[in-house]
């Protein structure tokens, strides 16, 4: 009853502050009262989805019903809607529109990301401690329902719970991205950038590097170079070596001498042809052996072998600063009727004092060199980068269920929100931890890292550096906890979102196998596992 | 048993004792502290912004945990090529750690230097140097009142990303910059010595600071107030701004040229009727309510002392505030005043700042005297041999300094000496010699050169025959290597001097500039190969010369011809080039000039007026372009008229 009135009241009050003119205001008021009158209706929908069931889906039910009894996604709700108006007033009016709305959707999608996974965490772990702790567990368990059952149901109401307000979260954030659209733009440049790198869906497109028998035979014979002028060091990782020498042979593709005019060939690109959709040419280019920070880097370019850009007449070069991302905004007119688009680069760097040539170029393999090409619609993304959001909480639900199966309710939220960070910074922790031991192991294998550490640990301990020994063996430890979590990063669909890239299907379906299927099937098969062996007699009200 | 008995009221005690000792000592420890400068107040919230100093009160023990994740979410976006959160994280990670002035110097680069270099556009460029130069002056320096460093950090991105040559785009920005100055402080220093300069400057410096006060002092200005009022105008930035824009579009050559004579976007032009009405309200505004608005926008916008900017213009000569080094000298000099103060000196590098002050002011001869166009955006920076005197006052001021009980300190290397820096008064000599020959006058040429001569035999470079000969030998021998031309490719010496002429001297309207490079160039060409060996010709054959004339005639065909030079250009070019050279070349290359200005929608006939030669101004500029300049030169070019007839 209080909640139908206080919906009506934020109505009411809504129109009253349209009709004194306040617009910004009365959009945050209604956009409240329109989450609080959604999240009602969800509650309602999900109701009757559950209804019928027992078992499993009687105990889904409990979990949302007890969910709705704690007020707690209501007070996330409200967060939601207080925080998405604040944050555009955190940033700077002068500053590009372009910028201002990625960080408005970077920042706008993690936060509530964030607070989704504290409300999924709290609500997992104190719905099953709190089963335990006061002995309502005995209650379901008297029932013909086993207890893998018990916290499926569990893991179930969770995820449809979060399935809600994951949906009225996003819809929020997306009304509230259309109104930031229609602020002012800084000039027309901007006004692009929005339009056409921001809220669009770019798949990406790079040039691929000769493969087949050629190219191995360049990598076999590089490998054998190496094995008989250095022996020692290929023995160590005979794996790495041929790792690094592949790696260097793509560089080496990537590279533009001064006296040698490269060629890029991209494929695919028939739609954006077609569609008359605008390209983007993505490069970051190095000036090779230049000791001088952001050195200039010059070269001229065609493409489909037409010289480009053309200026009166006159075929103009380009002049980037070295080991920067740079962006060139291409006509849709340049591809190829057969979606292909060779890009040719010539060296036009200067000969540095004391040199007798000019400096190369070379372009970082990967993400250095590509061409990105509209291939979708903005709210698509969005919707398959809600997608990936809810996988995540999926996946921390039923980490939260297997530690609540086992411990207390603050170690449980502990362990839960330890998951959860390793989770979002497992390339950062990973790359600290390597820093810490005094190890890099960009390069290295699995069993390669294995046999690094090992050697490290006795080198250490055989020089009586304990503390030192010490930092191996808790790193070892952390590395292999890092190995067992799956990274939020591989799955991300935030940057993705905020920079105007495609989120697949392709990358959605992997993201739910892995995030929403996989973990969740060992982790409630573990929780379950620990569950089946605890006292809960003995545990219950203690 | 006793022994338990006892131990506690003896822990007691000490317990007592200790904690005693402690809170007595405790405060004259903190005071000691504060005195020798040993504690940098990072919790201290004092003059913080309210949500800076929120954000520091509220975070607490956290607020290093939140400080890493930021810095690690920037260095991460940035390595990834993504500029979106640039802004807004270096505000965060700043307000994190506002006492910090590494963390504000780190940032404010990052803004100017890696992210601008990443964009293309120049005026998204220049947005990213503006931030990065507010950041340390808005909010850096107010914050860290007692960093030199940060002073120091600010006056370099002025010297080295404005004023400098490392980006680009840097002709944007000295553009901005000059846009900006001459909007708020008018064109002061052309034409105009260096005491009237001040002069004008002083009418800023007195200004009162506050609306009030300007109301009290004087009550008449309630009636520009009033005007200003009744045209919908406010007295403030804007205002002034607006006028500025006015009146430097009214004084535009290049307007005149382009037939641009209206006003620009953004005027009040109701106002501007309103003044133009009114002579008694007009000069009442412009007398005291713009010179407050101006000395109001200097403090509230720039963060400039006006007392400060005219001490140091009285102290080093007409700075132009349109320049990017009058800009890093003042924050330079702050910086100084600052280290001189502190106790603990041993971080500071006073010696790079002093080097730096003295390479700005280096630099202001070399370019100090700014040209503008604000229609065109065209910026001219020429050089001013008026800031040879400061520099050396400056050098002798930073020598005692260095010889005094105190010394300078030179960071990690300890204290400076002498020899730290007179290979820069060398390089500083060689230029003040050049360009006081070419641009001030004869005896100060001779004067810097003597001094040159001394240093050189001081340094052990006196047996150096560049220093044996004559001033004009020096100058002929050492202008190629500071333009970087081969004088063994003699025609493509002469050529690059007498284009040099036209282009610093034709196209600024500075007849006397462009008969000096020309005197350089006859004297070469004389000396070598001519008439210092009479009956030589074949010298001049075997190089395939021509007469001198027509080899200006020659060059400055050239030029006008020169397709990638803006026809801008060009037209002042042939307004100022003397009547009898253009008479000259006139059948050669003023058609084509008329119908490029006409196909570019300039007016042929204002853009390159047809030109009768009379006998008179014949001669005259026959001189001209000889290689005389009609000051008495007899010794540097006693054959010079011979050698043209």
């Amino acid at each position: 009853m209080v909640l139908p009135l206080g919906l009506a009241a934020l109505a009411a009050s809504a129109a009253l502050l349209w009709w004194t003119g306040r617009p910004v205001a009365a959009t945050a008021v209604a956009g409240a009262a329109g989450l609080v009158g959604g999240f009602l209706l969800g509650i309602i929908l999900l109701r009757a989805v559950l209804s019928p069931g027992n078992g499993v889906i009687g105990v889904a039910r409990a979990v949302v019903e007890e969910a709705v009894g704690t007020r707690l996604p209501l007070i996330l709700l409200m967060l939601v809607v207080m925080g998405l108006p604040a944050l555009p007033l955190v940033l700077d009016p002068t500053e590009r529109l372009e910028y201002r709305m990625q960080f408005f959707l970077n920042w706008g999608l993690s936060g509530t990301g964030f607070l989704l996974a504290m409300v999924t965490l709290v609500l997992a772990c104190g719905s099953v401690c709190g089963d335990i702790d006061t002995q309502r567990i005995h209650m379901t368990l008297v029932k013909p329902i086993e207890r893998w059952q018990y916290l499926f149901g569990k893991w179930l109401g969770i995820v449809l719970l979060d399935l809600l307000l994951v949906g009225l979260a996003g819809l929020g954030i997306y009304a509230f991205t259309q109104a930031l659209r229609r602020s002012p733009e800084l000039d027309r440049a901007d006004r692009r950038a929005v339009e056409q790198e921001v809220l669009a869906a770019r798949s990406s497109t790079r040039p691929q590097h000769p493969q087949g028998d050629d190219f191995n035979k360049a990598i076999a014979a590089a490998t054998a170079r190496m094995e008989k002028d250095d022996p020692s060091s290929f023995a160590a990782d005979p794996a790495g070596a041929r790792r690094r020498i592949r790696s260097q042979q793509v560089l080496e593709w990537h590279t533009v001498r001064p006296d040698v005019v490269s060629s890029y060939l991209f494929t695919g690109l028939g739609r954006a042809s077609r569609d008359s959709q605008p390209l983007q040419l993505r490069l970051k280019p190095f000036a090779n052996n230049a000791s001088i920070d952001r050195a200039e880097v010059r070269f001229a370019m065609w493409l489909n072998e037409k010289p480009f850009p053309m200026r009166d007449g006159k075929h103009e070069e380009f002049t980037f600063t070295s080991a920067t991302f740079h962006t060139i905004a291409l006509p849709s007119s340049v591809i190829a009727d057969d979606g292909r688009l060779l890009v040719t680069i010539a060296n036009r760097n200067l000969v540095p004092p004391g040199e007798t040539e000019a400096t190369s170029i070379s372009f970082s393999p990967g993400k250095g060199l590509e061409v990105l090409a509209r291939v979708g619609g903005f709210e698509a993304n969005f919707l398959r980068a809600m997608v990936l959001a809810w996988a995540k909480l999926a996946m921390l639900a039923a980490a939260a269920l297997a530690a609540a199966a086992w411990l207390g309710f603050p170690v449980a939220v502990l362990t839960g929100m330890m998951v959860y960070v390793s989770a979002s910074a497992r390339g950062f922790l990973a790359d600290a931890i390597d820093i810490y031991t005094g190890l890099d192991a960009a390069d290295a294998s699995f069993t390669a890292m294995v046999r690094l550490r090992a050697s490290l640990l006795l080198e250490r301990l055989n020089k009586l550096e304990l503390w030192d020994a010490a930092k191996t063996v808790s790193s070892s430890c952390a590395d292999g906890f890092l190995a067992l979590v799956p990274s939020f990063g591989a799955h991300d669909g935030v940057t993705q979102l905020a920079t105007g890239r495609l989120i697949s299907w392709a990358d959605v379906g992997w993201g739910l196998l892995v995030l929403a299927v996989a973990y969740p099937l060992v982790l409630l098969a573990v929780g379950w596992f620990l569950l089946e062996r605890r006292d809960l007699v003995n545990v219950s009200g203690s | 048993m006793n022994t338990d008995r006892f131990a506690t009221p003896v822990a007691l005690l000490l317990l007592v004792a200790c904690g005693g000792g402690a809170v007595w000592s405790a405060s004259a420890v903190q005071r000691q502290r504060r005195e020798l400068e040993l504690v940098e107040s990072i919790g201290d919230t004092e003059g913080m912004p309210p949500h800076v100093a929120l954000v520091t009160a509220a975070l607490g023990t956290f607020r290093g945990l939140a400080v890493d994740i930021l810095w690690a979410r920037a260095d991460h976006l940035q390595t990834e090529g993504e500029y979106f959160e640039a802004q807004t994280l270096s505000q965060w990670i700043t307000a994190l750690q506002p006492r910090f002035d590494r963390v504000w110097g780190f940032q404010s680069w990052n803004l100017a230097y890696n992210i601008a270099a990443a964009t293309q556009a120049p005026a998204e460029r220049w947005g990213w140097v503006q931030r990065g130069i507010s950041l340390l002056r808005d909010q850096g320096i107010p914050l860290n009142p007692r960093s030199p460093q940060l002073r120091m950090e600010l006056a370099l991105l002025f010297h080295h990303k404005i004023a400098g040559k490392s980006d680009r785009q840097h002709w944007f920005y000295k553009a901005r910059l000059a846009r900006e100055m001459q909007e708020l402080l008018g064109d002061i220093t052309t034409g105009q010595t260096a005491e009237q300069t001040a002069a004008l400057f002083q009418r800023v410096v007195d200004a009162p600071a506050t609306l009030a006060e300007l109301l009290a002092r004087t009550p008449q200005a309630q009636k520009a107030l009033d005007l200003l009022a009744a045209n919908g105008a406010k007295p403030d930035e804007q205002l002034v701004r607006m006028l500025g824009r006015a009146l430097m579009q009214a004084s535009s050559i290049d307007a005149r040229i382009l037939g641009e004579e209206k006003l620009p976007p953004g005027t009040n032009v109701p106002l501007l009727k309103a003044i133009r009405a009114d002579k008694e309200t007009s000069s009442i505004l412009f007398d005291t309510v713009v010179p407050h608005l101006q000395h109001r926008t200097l403090v509230e916008h720039y963060r400039m002392d006006p007392a400060r900017m005219l001490a140091l213009m009285e102290r080093y000569g007409p700075l132009d505030w349109r320049h990017a080094e009058s800009h890093g000298i003042y924050w330079m000099e702050g910086g100084i005043d600052i280290s001189r103060s502190l106790i603990e000196r041993e971080d500071v590098n006073e010696l790079m700042i002093i080097r730096s002050r003295l390479h700005m002011l280096s630099d202001l001869m070399r370019s100090g005297r700014v040209d503008f166009d604000p229609v065109t955006n065209r910026v001219d920076l020429l050089p001013d041999p008026r800031f040879a005197a400061a520099y050396e006052r400056s050098l002798q001021e930073a020598l005692d300094l260095i010889g005094s009980e105190q010394g300078v300190a030179a960071g990690e290397f300890g204290r400076a000496e002498e020899k730290d820096l007179l290979d820069g008064y060398e390089n500083f000599l060689n230029l003040a010699t050049i360009l006081e020959y070419l641009y001030g006058d004869q005896a100060r040429a001779r004067a810097s050169f003597a001094k040159l001569v001394d240093l050189a035999d001081r340094l052990g470079r006196g047996d150096d025959p560049l220093y044996a000969d004559t001033l004009e030998t020096f100058v002929s021998l050492r202008i190629a290597e500071v333009l970087a031309i081969d004088v063994s490719n003699l025609r493509q010496f002469l050529d690059a001097m007498i284009r040099r002429g036209i282009l610093e001297g034709l196209a600024r309207g500075d007849l006397k500039v462009f008969n000096r490079y020309l005197r350089v160039a006859h004297s070469t060409y004389d000396r070598r190969f001519a008439a210092s060996r009479p009956g030589t010709k074949f010298v001049l054959e075997e190089a395939q010369l021509q007469d001198f004339p027509k080899l200006v005639d020659n060059s400055f065909v050239s030029v006008m011809k020169q397709g990638s030079m803006p026809l801008l250009t060009r037209a002042r070019i042939w307004a100022w080039a003397p009547d009898a050279l253009r008479a000259r070349v006139s059948g050669e290359v003023a058609d084509t000039l008329r119908e490029q200005a006409e196909a570019e929608g300039l007016d042929p006939a204002r853009a390159f007026p047809a030109l009768e030669a009379t006998p008179e101004t014949k001669k005259a500029d026959q001189a001209a372009t000889s290689g005389a300049d009609g000051e008495k030169n007899d010794q540097a070019v006693p054959e010079a008229e011979e050698g043209v007839e």
